[in-house]
């Protein structure tokens, strides 16, 4: 009987705190999202998952969690606090993007940049509530609307803040078609929303093929921190429109993102573990992140309204809103309320620019950022 | 946990952390960079208009042939039409 007791307290029922019953059950909330509303499948299913892989308690001398050392979560985390997963993410992002829509109409890049006013905007946010500049970085970066860039970020300048920046990116890039329209309708009036835009130009192999280059040069020179975000993003794009490397780009952009995607989201899921997870800190990390994004948002879709008052073809700003990297999502918002305004008007294409220059603008950000404040 | 940390909180923190001089700098990092790009972009069909003229892609190549560039439209048109003919001769 004694020997039942003693097995008995090192179950995971004896062990059991509120706090991991919560976080399993949030994480079974994040499983019937993706399950049941669609919402990021690809991420927010092995996170959930992760979640409850991460609070199953253990005893002390077991290494099982991710936070153990030897342990094999510890082991596979190891891509995530070293940064090792997030560059190649960008590899497969950048193999399975088009850039047409960008080179074919360059001025919508700026929307990009208008975009990443999220980014410092929250930075200042977070000082104000007392975190310090690094922490504060890594929260200010969950605006970019790029998991990826954002556990990059946090992991060079605050890795104890990975778990929440993560959990805080990835479920507000699910939650784009929720948190995008309400700030699309508010800055628009119906007559912008109506606005047509003008087809864009066939682009040619060659230029396709000189951008990823031109583009690596220009922001790996001025922002060197970018190079191993922007390095591996037009890396896998170059393999793509190169049409020599075919099997590279399609496994970069099919087995290599999926491999990663899976260690990365069940061990980020796994690092949310209640002792460190459930704190007033990522409570306001959480808040933080959605304000983040709502200004995001909102940077993306008034600079172009500013864009308007300068230009002769004029851009509808709802696709502003596609500033923020979460490709393809905000670019899909901005096609879905466009079309609920006139059903003939297609932006998703106008709307991809934005989006893909978002994703290099968040990462100039990112890599400005720890280039400041590396210690 | 850093929260309210030795540095303070509110404006103070904003000021001591450089938060002000970091979002202008960095936002005019991005614009700044993402400007090039687009600037380079914009410049890049007036750039390979030159070169095509020594270096002419695949597709002129085959023009000069003599070999037509046909459409996919035109490919396609052409082949409702064979069929047509077909099934056309052989009722």
């Amino acid at each position: 009987m004694e020997f039942f007791i003693e097995f008995f307290k090192t179950t995971g029922f004896y062990l059991m705190t509120p706090g991991n019953l919560m976080m399993i059950i949030i994480g079974l909330v994040f499983i019937g999202l993706a399950i049941i509303k669609h919402y990021e499948p690809l991420l927010l299913l092995p996170i959930g998952f992760g979640m409850i892989v991460g609070n199953i308690p253990s005893i002390a001398s077991m290494p099982l969690g991710v936070y153990d050392a030897g342990s094999v979560l510890n082991y596979i985390y190891f891509g995530v606090t070293q940064g090792i997963f997030p560059p190649l993410i960008f590899l497969g992002i950048g193999a399975m993007t088009d850039f047409s829509t960008m080179l074919s109409n360059p001025k919508l890049i700026l929307l990009g940049a208008a975009a990443q006013i999220g980014i410092f905007l929250t930075l200042i946010g977070a000082l104000y509530l007392g975190f310090t500049p690094q922490e504060a970085s890594s929260i200010g970066i969950i605006g970019g609307a790029d998991g990826p860039t954002a556990i990059f970020l946090t992991a060079k300048l605050a890795p104890h803040l990975l778990g929440s920046v993560a959990i805080a990116a990835y479920s507000y890039m699910a939650l784009v078609p929720v948190i995008q329209p309400p700030v699309m309708y508010l800055l628009t009036t119906k007559k912008e929303r109506l606005i047509r835009m003008k087809p864009s130009r066939t682009v040619s192999k060659r230029e396709k093929i000189l951008f990823p280059i031109i583009a690596f040069l220009v922001s790996a020179l001025i922002v060197p921190g970018s190079l191993s975000l922007i390095g591996m993003l037009f890396f896998g794009n170059l393999l793509k429109e190169s049409f020599v490397t075919e099997r590279l780009a399609q496994t970069a952009r099919t087995a290599l993102i999926d491999i990663v995607t899976i260690l990365l989201g069940l061990t980020v899921g796994a690092s949310t573990q209640a002792q460190t997870f459930l704190t007033k800190q990522s409570i306001l990390i959480f808040a933080l992140g959605a304000v983040s994004f709502a200004i995001a948002t909102a940077g993306g879709v008034l600079f172009a309204k500013i864009m308007n008052l300068f230009i002769k073809d004029k851009i509808n700003p709802l696709i502003g809103a596609a500033g923020v990297s979460a490709v393809p999502d905000s670019a899909r918002v901005a096609q879905i309320i466009g079309q609920k305004e006139d059903p003939h008007n297609h932006l998703l294409m106008h709307a991809m620019a934005p989006n893909v220059a978002g994703v290099v603008g968040s990462a100039i950000a990112a890599g400005f950022l720890w280039s400041l404040l590396v210690k | 946990m850093h929260i309210l940390s030795d540095m303070g909180h509110g404006w103070h923190n904003i000021i001591n952390a450089n938060g002000i001089s970091i979002t202008i700098v960095g936002m005019l990092l991005v614009f700044f960079s993402l400007s090039i790009i687009s600037l380079i972009i914009a410049s890049m069909p007036h750039f390979l208009k030159i070169v095509e003229r020594y270096f002419p892609e695949e597709e002129e190549e085959f023009a000069k042939k003599g070999v037509k560039a046909v459409s996919e439209t035109e490919v396609v048109a052409a082949i409702s039409a064979a069929l047509c003919h077909n099934m056309k001769s052989s009722n």
